[in-house]
């Protein structure tokens, strides 16, 4: 009787630890195989996240997307923001993959370390991108001295020569606990930069003895952040430990990580309802599957939160088409406006997410809640993106006829031949051949990806623009790809119309606007506007945030106004069903600290939609005392 | 015989090596674009591409790749992968992965040949009987309906049904047998099959009549002559299957979360990881020569009538 | 002990004329093989019902084109028409687009069943003739084992993609793909099938009298291999609709508009959690045509051996 009586004691403590909620254990899953622990080359999200978690850099962002000491205590910049200094906590040791202390402590040169082995072209670093080899100085030319060297194209210097070359490049550690970048333009954004894998730290006499072999295994490489690896096995299972020698440790609410290889989410779903996950992303099929059962007050969407969240999809027009019946339309300014309010791009929509279609569109190419001035407002509060953001769903089809009648004024001569095309074959081969006569209905290709769900989305988009405009005077041809848009399509230009999809790089609007002028990174329609070039050549000239801004701001109106490229909708859904507490772990755009685990609570139960809903009032009440400050 | 075995055995590296030349200078075919993401061509301008590629040894004639690739492999040493798991060894990746194949693939293919090689003698024995239909209808099933959807349902409905884990789990045993059944599910339906057909087609012979004619019991006849006979064209295949287990299901792997061999090729193909593609087909290519050397030696010690040498010496023609 | 002669009708030891015409009836003159198949096949009432279904389906698959006004493409752009459940209008209900799964059903079928039959016709016909050759000719036997050797060792995805970047998806790529390695297996079992009977003795007295090689394999051999050869072409037409979403996957399938049977299933299992019939109908449809072909396969070739024609 007394043993019951204890063993009842014990399964009631038990149960009130349970229902109290937040557990130290975290279970999910990851469908992307990541493919090296090397933490300087993520090309995955499951590479990001255990980066992001296992290592720490100078910054990170928090709850709200702000920039936090993280390694670094504090920091400023000189007057013109191109100089930073960054001071370091002191005494945090590195630490191996059995979560022991190493004899090795972080320290300012091994920020210098990490920079120096990202900048060798040897460690196939390929995500270190022009962006910031030109942003620090010295970097870009370091590298292509290397770069040279190999190719044997530079003869009057040795590898060494130039690997002693370092020295130069912006970044110092003047004394162990500080360090400082040298940048080549006034750089207000810096921060955003500094949340990137590129930026992370690297112990240089554990490095050299381990050579080539760097991250081939969880004990190849040693630890700054919060979890240690303590399992990993490839294709099947990842296990983080919490680091009991970090800096933040009482942050660290979940102290064991298990992340699983389940590639089918229908799994993953069934998973979560066994209990044996503590969270799962939803498709929208699995949202419709779960409809009418139990588990429908569980699911809510947070789009902020999507890891592709500041990722832009658009549709890009071929300005300079081998297909002539397209290149007299696309150049003519009353077409692409018919496109722009003829494309139901909610309908486009309904294909990932039949909820809420709606709520995904985006009328900009820089994305909302990501760029603030001095005073808190964000950059597509300015006037001329504001009222385009405004407009919300803008699809109008007889506005879209009326443009589309105005542009065949233009270019036919009423009897249905397009002035100054003559008939010819366009050869897209192998994704498509086109005999094109020269007269209406207007023929092009518009090329996708060959998944399930694009294809379907071609077919749609196919069908919707010849029902607008008429099959009497638009033919559309669906091309596919293999696998890789830019390589297959846009590159050769094999293409009239597709849609492709660009992320929002750091905290500035020259991530997306000063790679879309003439000539510019992914201007890959290959239009020309100076008026366009003029504004956002200026615009990178002003350190005034406000001023920048405004000028950002009217450069992006125009080149919306003026149809180059056709936004669309941001980067994917984000249905859920978790036991993760909503807004208490970071978020952000760009970089990788926003995969951190860190604050994190998990709870017993899934959290309803309900409950869902007034934490993220109360988050948005919050956040906005805490940008006014 | 021995002199047989010496000239297969030369033959069978010259296999092995016109399959690697081949499928090397087929690689150097592949375009190079595999190795870019979109954010790639946006962040690197064309010198810095080539410069990684560069680094990854893949813009080297295809002469130097190659001599690199043997000396490698004299030494014993495979190289490197370069996109699918960047700079961990190849040998290492094989040695964490094979196992798993290697230990599913033979327990599925004890099961579907026992109950494969039993459900055909039975097949063939009543033939035309109920026990014939039942198995033909069973062969059909898992034959006609696409094999991704009744393993879907496995998955989904019996775990659900015995509560069992989804997923393979290394210390559960209990997470074993789906993914064993699953695989043995068409093995099972070959192995039977084909044994009928051959029984069937032997039943048929002269000398079975004779032996029914002697007198000899049903029993003897079916043991003793036709499953004899008929299991020659199967044996031959059994080596292989043997040694092949070790290449892995792409899709069962992938349905119960196996970290086996199962997509390693297909990965490694279509990420242009050259090293790891050469090294995985090298080994497939050794074994699936052994497996088809061992099948005809395995042939000719069951049928005496086959002489594979043009032997001086009669065979044991009877 | 001696034997006794018991008396014998004298009568009965008469010389026999030679009568021409009993002679021409007692042999096999009047035996043809394909027609005693076939009648050995029609016995069955079970092969005639699956034969009729094959016929059936067939026979619809290519009418219903001619006969339906539906187009099997037509896209529903309001959205409320999307994925509905089988209705009067949509026997079989609509996909994700709204389009007609009774239509596309049709069309797939059309499409599977030509793609599977060339490809089969294709494989055991090369298969045949290959395997045969090279199991009875033994000079070719080292350089046909070598080939198959090569060939079956090179993954074919390596293969398959590079054709996919010099080829564009339609019909005939898929053709050539499959059917580029599909021959040699079959060749191999036709190989291995031929070696146990190529020295069987009424074999050796062929040779003996010099029946030419060709004849030898026609008459002798292949009949012999007819009951495996009708299984194997059975079984490659399940095996192309299969193989047909696998290629689509790296780029080899066929293009968006056309329909078949494998990106219906394909398709059909995506959603198949939510919309059942989606998939049901056209894997029905597949089911039926697979389990009959291939037990009208199978009974074909019990019937094609000569054994048990009387």
């Amino acid at each position: 009787m007394k043993a019951l009586k204890a063993g009842l004691g014990i399964v009631l403590a038990l149960a009130a630890l349970g229902a109290a909620g937040a557990q130290d254990r975290y279970d999910a899953t990851y469908g992307s195989e990541g493919s090296s622990l090397r933490y300087f080359y993520t090309p995955t999200t499951t590479d990001q996240r255990i980066a992001a978690n296992t290592q720490d850099g100078l910054v990170e962002q928090d709850r709200f997307g702000k920039f936090v000491p993280s390694l670094a205590e504090s920091w400023s910049a000189n007057a013109d923001m191109t100089e930073w200094t960054f001071k370091l906590r002191k005494g945090l040791p590195w630490v191996d993959s059995t979560g022991q202390k190493t004899t090795y402590e972080i320290s300012a040169d091994d920020f210098v370390e990490g920079l120096r082995y990202v900048a060798d072209p040897k460690n196939g670093i390929k995500n270190l991108s022009s962006d910031v080899r030109k942003l620090i100085v010295g970097l870009n030319g370091y590298y292509y001295d290397l770069v040279d060297i190999d190719a044997g194209k530079k003869k009057d210097m040795t590898r060494a020569e130039a690997l002693a070359n370092f020295s130069k490049v912006g970044i110092a550690a003047p004394d162990p606990y500080t360090v400082v970048f040298k940048l080549t333009r006034p750089t207000p954004y810096f921060l955003s930069f500094l949340v990137m894998e590129l930026f992370l730290p690297v112990e240089k006499a554990f490095l050299d003895s381990v050579g080539l072999d760097f991250g081939v295994a969880k004990d190849k490489l040693l630890y700054s952040g919060a979890y240690y690896i303590a399992d990993w096995q490839r294709s099947k299972l990842i296990q983080l430990k919490a680091n009991p020698h970090y800096w933040d440790a009482k942050k660290i609410t979940v102290k064991t990580v298990n992340l699983q290889y389940v590639v089918d989410p229908t799994v993953e779903v069934a998973m979560f309802q066994r209990g044996e996950l503590s969270q799962a992303n939803l498709g929208a099929d699995q949202v419709k599957a779960l409809e009418k059962t139990k588990w429908a007050q569980y699911i809510y969407s947070d789009p902020p939160s999507a890891s592709r969240y500041s990722v832009t999809y658009w549709f890009v027009q071929n300005f300079t088409s081998a297909n002539p019946e397209w290149r007299a339309f696309v150049n003519n300014l009353n077409f692409r406006k018919a496109l722009y309010y003829g494309i139901d791009r909610v309908k486009l929509n309904e294909l990932d997410d039949p909820y809420k279609p709606a709520a995904i569109l985006r009328n900009t190419v820089v994305p909302e809640g990501q760029v603030f001035d001095e005073k808190g407002v964000d950059y597509t509060e300015y006037p001329g993106v504001k009222e385009i953001r405004a407009a919300g769903n803008y699809y109008d089809k007889q506005k879209a006829r009326d443009y589309f009648k105005k542009a065949l004024a233009e270019l036919t001569d009423g009897k249905g031949a397009i002035k100054g095309v003559s008939p010819g074959v366009v050869d897209y081969k192998p994704i498509a051949e086109l005999k094109v006569d020269g007269k209406l209905p207007l023929q092009f290709v518009y090329v996708a990806l060959p998944d399930a769900v694009e294809t379907k989305r071609a077919i749609l988009l196919k069908a919707m623009l010849e029902e607008a405009f008429g099959k009497e005077n638009i033919e559309v041809t669906i091309g596919q790809v293999i696998d890789d848009m830019f390589a297959e399509a846009v590159e050769p230009r094999r293409f009239d119309l597709l849609h492709d999809n660009f992320r929002f790089g750091y905290a500035d609007p020259a991530a997306q606007l000063s790679r879309l002028i003439t000539g510019g990174g992914i201007n890959d329609g290959q239009y020309s506007d100076p008026e366009f070039d003029k504004l956002v050549a200026d615009a990178m000239g002003m350190t005034k945030l406000a001023e920048r801004y405004k000028t950002f701001a009217k450069a992006e109106a125009l080149f919306i106004d003026r149809c180059y490229v056709l936004p669309w909708v941001m980067g994917g859904t984000a249905y859920q069903i978790t036991k993760v507490v909503p807004f208490t772990y970071p978020r952000g755009g760009f970089g990788i600290t926003r995969f951190k685990y860190k604050g994190m609570v998990v709870e017993k139960n899934p959290i309803t939609a309900k409950r869902y809903e007034s934490l993220r009032a109360e988050f948005y009440k919050e956040l906005g005392k805490a940008s006014a400050k | 015989m021995f002199s047989y075995i010496v000239k297969r055995l030369g033959q069978s590296l010259l296999t092995v090596a016109i399959v690697i030349v081949s499928v090397f200078l087929l690689l150097r075919l592949m375009p190079k674009n595999g190795y870019f993401t979109r954010e790639d061509y946006v962040s690197l301008d064309k010198e810095a591409r080539t410069a990684y590629l560069r680094n990854l040894g893949v813009l080297d004639d295809p002469f130097t790749q190659f001599s690199r690739f043997m000396s490698g492999l004299a030494k014993g040493d495979l190289g490197r992968s370069i996109t699918v798991y960047p700079r961990s060894p190849v040998l290492e990746v094989i040695r964490d992965k094979a196992p798993y194949s290697l230990w599913f693939g033979l327990a599925a293919l004890a099961l579907s040949m026992g109950l494969g090689l039993g459900l055909g003698i039975l097949m063939a024995r009543y033939k035309d009987s109920i026990v014939d239909g039942l198995g033909t209808l069973y062969v059909t099933i898992v034959r006609a309906i696409p094999s991704l959807i009744w393993l879907f349902f496995i998955q989904q409905w019996v775990t659900a049904l015995l509560g069992w884990p989804m997923l393979f789990y290394e210390d559960r045993p209990i997470s074993w047998i789906l993914p064993t059944i699953s695989l043995a599910l068409s093995g099972i339906a070959w192995y039977a099959i084909w044994l009928r057909r051959f029984m069937v087609d032997e039943e048929n012979r002269d000398y079975v009549k004779f032996a029914t004619a002697k007198g000899l019991a049903r029993g003897r006849v079916m043991r003793g002559h036709i499953l004899r006979n008929a299991l020659v064209p199967l044996v031959q295949y059994f080596p292989q299957q043997v040694l092949l287990t070790i290449a892995g299901s792409l899709l069962i792997e992938s349905i119960y979360s196996i970290p086996g061999m199962g997509g390693l090729l297909v990965n490694a193909i279509r990420q242009q990881d050259n090293p790891l593609v050469q090294a995985l087909v090298l080994l497939y290519a050794v074994l699936g020569v052994a497996g088809v050397f061992l099948g005809d030696l395995l042939m000719a010690l069951v049928d005496p009538r086959i002489r594979l040498a043009d032997a001086r010496t009669k065979g044991g023609e009877a | 002990m001696r034997h006794t002669i018991p008396d014998v009708n004298p009568e009965l030891f008469k010389p026999a004329r030679f009568d021409e015409a009993a002679a021409e009836l007692s042999g096999y003159a009047r035996y043809s093989y394909w027609r005693s198949t076939l009648r050995t096949f029609l016995r069955s009432p079970v092969s005639v019902a699956l034969l009729a279904l094959i016929i059936l389906l067939v026979g619809a698959s290519f009418l219903y084109p001619i006969v339906s006004p539906t187009d099997p493409n037509l896209v529903n752009l309001d959205t409320s028409g999307w994925n509905s459940p089988p209705s009067r209008e949509h026997l079989f209900g609509t996909d994700a687009l709204g389009r007609d799964i009774w239509a596309r059903t049709w069309y797939g079928t059309r499409t599977s069943m030509l793609l599977g039959l060339v490809i089969a016709l294709f494989d055991v016909g090369i298969g045949m003739i290959a395997g045969a050759l090279w199991g009875y000719v033994r000079r070719l036997d080292r350089f046909m084992t070598e080939l198959y050797n090569v060939l079956n060792n090179i993954p074919q995805t390596v293969f398959l993609i590079l054709l996919a970047y010099i080829m564009r998806p339609g019909f005939w790529t898929i053709v050539v793909a499959l059917c580029s390695t599909g021959w040699i297996g079959i060749a191999r079992f036709v190989r291995n099938k031929v070696l146990t009977i190529r020295d069987a003795e009424y074999n050796i007295a062929s040779r003996c009298l010099g029946t030419p090689l060709w004849r030898m394999i026609t008459r002798n051999v292949l009949p012999y291999l007819v009951s495996v050869l009708i299984m194997e072409a059975a079984l490659t037409i399940p095996y192309s609709i299969g193989s047909e979403v696998f290629l689509g996957f790296i780029g080899l399938g066929l293009p968006v508009e056309t329909v078949s049977l494998g990106n219906l299933v394909n398709q059909g299992k995506n959603n198949f959690m939510l919309y059942p019939y989606q998939l049901t109908w056209p894997t029905l449809v597949l089911s039926a045509i697979t389990i009959s072909f291939y037990i009208v396969g199978n009974r074909f070739s019990d019937a094609s051996d000569p054994r048990n024609h009387v």
